[in-house]
């Protein structure tokens, strides 16, 4: 997932980050996978939209993270930092992806709130579920 | 279970106590406030203490959790229940002698 | 009769510990009320007829492996029914030896378990003649605690029949019941005496591998005590409810519910009724 933390980092500077920026930053990242092709399709940059998490979001994460986990403010948690390794067992995943879902008011699927076993992971599916929803 | 190691891959029943955990929590959603804490506390201690002391290897005893597990969830998940309570009950001393 | 072959894995302890400390216990349980005796009344007791009851034994507030465990009781000292040793066993020897009575008299349905391999009512059940006999939970079922099962989904699959009379019109007099004539009623004989004690369902091989998409015998007998009541105006509903390869075509009249039924009924022969009314549908 280097490419999708590169993102977040990306969108910091960006003052509105809306989903057409999203696009476009997505696409460097994208495209510095598909250099030797010459040139990136639409499709693969609108694939890697659902990737890469706003700044915001991951900070949302992190947040949440650290209440349901009680850590003190000097532990570092980054978006890579995996729950396991700050002190997390499976049922806090649980209650980390329950309060997420509440705060991002989405609901998360029993088979992928299995696979999020870092924060970059819950932000991700978390903007994908986002999106998803006014469709819905 | 809940190991804070590894990402191990989950097995079929670890994967069914966390749903459980899941859907108990899910449930509390719809109590009021102060229920909704009381009963947040129990069913986390709840499984905390059986993370902790239950062999991983008693299948048939996570199972029977399981089970009675899922038909206190249906129970909580009527409007009318507005809490939980555990008991806890430590066997008897084997020195009765009847029971191995 | 098939029941015989349990799921779980009993291991026999038989001869082993168990019935050693048992008959330890037994043994100072005499002497105890032997010196009483002898205060009261020293006659001479009759000789003791004994026999050993092996029992199931699972609890989850000791959560080890089930096993069978070994209980000797005087036949002369206790009551002609299994249900009776059962009591005498958990009144003398062990108080917590778990299991579902009520009635004693065949009519509440509690006491059903697996007695040397047959499913039945143990109020309703001899002790049989020999020197040992078993006693287990009703086969394929889960085991809350000793002779204790979980009915849940038994239950469920009863209350999936709508076991209540639907009607479309009016009572023919408001207020009051709807008549029937004799005829019509004597269509319910055979299906409503039924107490759901859910030997048959637990008898029957297709219950065992599809206990959840199969109703088993029990709920549809009840289905078709419905079907068949002349006062019932969802007939075809309730047909077409159970007209599913599993939940009423997993019968393959083995029959083994009619041999299992401690009411003496078949609930076979009304499961071959349903089939046929699905036919002339």
């Amino acid at each position: 997932m280097a490419s999708a933390s590169a993102a977040s980092v990306t969108f910091r500077a960006l003052s509105k980050p809306s989903l057409k920026s999203n696009v476009t930053s997505s696409l460097k990242i994208v495209s510095l996978g598909w250099r030797k092709n010459g040139f990136p399709s639409l499709r693969s940059s609108q694939f890697r939209i659902s990737c890469a998490a706003k700044p915001e979001t991951l900070d949302k994460v992190c947040e949440i993270v650290r209440k349901q986990l009680a850590l003190p403010a000097e532990a570092e948690l980054t978006p890579e930092s995996k729950f396991s390794a700050v002190g997390a067992d499976s049922l806090d995943t649980v209650e980390i992806v329950m309060a997420l879902e509440e705060e991002f008011g989405i609901s998360v699927e029993e088979e992928s709130s299995q696979n999020i076993t870092i924060v970059q992971e819950a932000a991700d599916l978390i903007e994908k579920l986002v999106q998803k929803k006014p469709e819905a | 279970m809940g190991g804070a190691s590894a990402p191990r891959r989950l097995s079929g029943m670890q994967k069914q106590v966390l749903a459980l955990y899941r859907g108990f929590l899910r449930a509390t959603r719809s109590k009021s406030p102060d229920d909704r804490h009381r009963i947040e506390s129990i069913v986390s201690s709840e499984f905390r203490r059986g993370a902790r002391q239950v062999d991983r290897k008693n299948f048939l005893y996570i199972e029977y959790l399981l089970r009675r597990g899922k038909k206190q969830l249906d129970q909580l998940k009527s409007p009318d229940t507005t809490g939980l309570s555990s008991l806890h009950f430590v066997p008897p001393s084997q020195s009765m002698g009847s029971r191995k | 009769m098939a029941t015989g072959i349990l799921k779980r894995a009993i291991p026999i302890a038989r001869g082993l510990a168990p019935s050693q400390s048992a008959a330890r216990l037994l043994l100072a349980r005499c002497h105890a009320s032997e010196t009483q005796a002898q205060q009261v009344e020293p006659k001479a007791k009759p000789a003791a007829s004994l026999k050993t009851f092996s029992i199931y034994r699972w609890t989850p507030d000791n959560p080890s492996k089930p096993e069978l465990q070994d209980f000797q009781i005087d036949l002369k000292e206790c009551g002609p029914m299994v249900l009776d040793a059962l009591i005498k066993i958990k009144n003398e020897i062990d108080p917590s030896l778990t299991f579902r009575r009520s009635c004693r008299e065949g009519i509440c349905g509690s006491c059903a378990m697996n007695i040397d391999g047959c499913n039945g009512l143990a109020c309703l059940t001899k002790i049989s003649d020999g020197a040992a006999s078993t006693i287990t939970p009703l086969p394929h079922m889960f085991v809350i605690k000793d002779l204790v099962v979980d009915m849940t989904n038994f239950y469920n699959q009863y209350k999936s029949i709508e076991p209540w009379l639907k009607r479309k019109s009016p009572s023919p007099t408001p207020g009051k019941e709807i008549p029937q004539s004799k005829k019509d009623r004597a269509k319910l004989d055979g299906m409503y005496e039924c107490i759901l004690c859910a030997c048959c369902s637990t008898s029957c091989p297709s219950y065992w591998w599809n206990p959840e998409s199969y109703l088993g015998p029990a709920a549809l007998l009840h289905a078709n005590r419905w079907i068949v009541d002349s006062r019932d105006e969802f007939t075809k509903e309730r047909l077409d409810a159970i007209n599913d390869e599993f939940k009423l075509y997993r019968c393959h009249t083995i029959l083994n519910c009619a041999r299992a039924c401690p009411k003496g009924l078949n609930p076979g022969k009304q499961i071959i009724n349903i089939k046929q009314l699905q036919l002339a549908k």
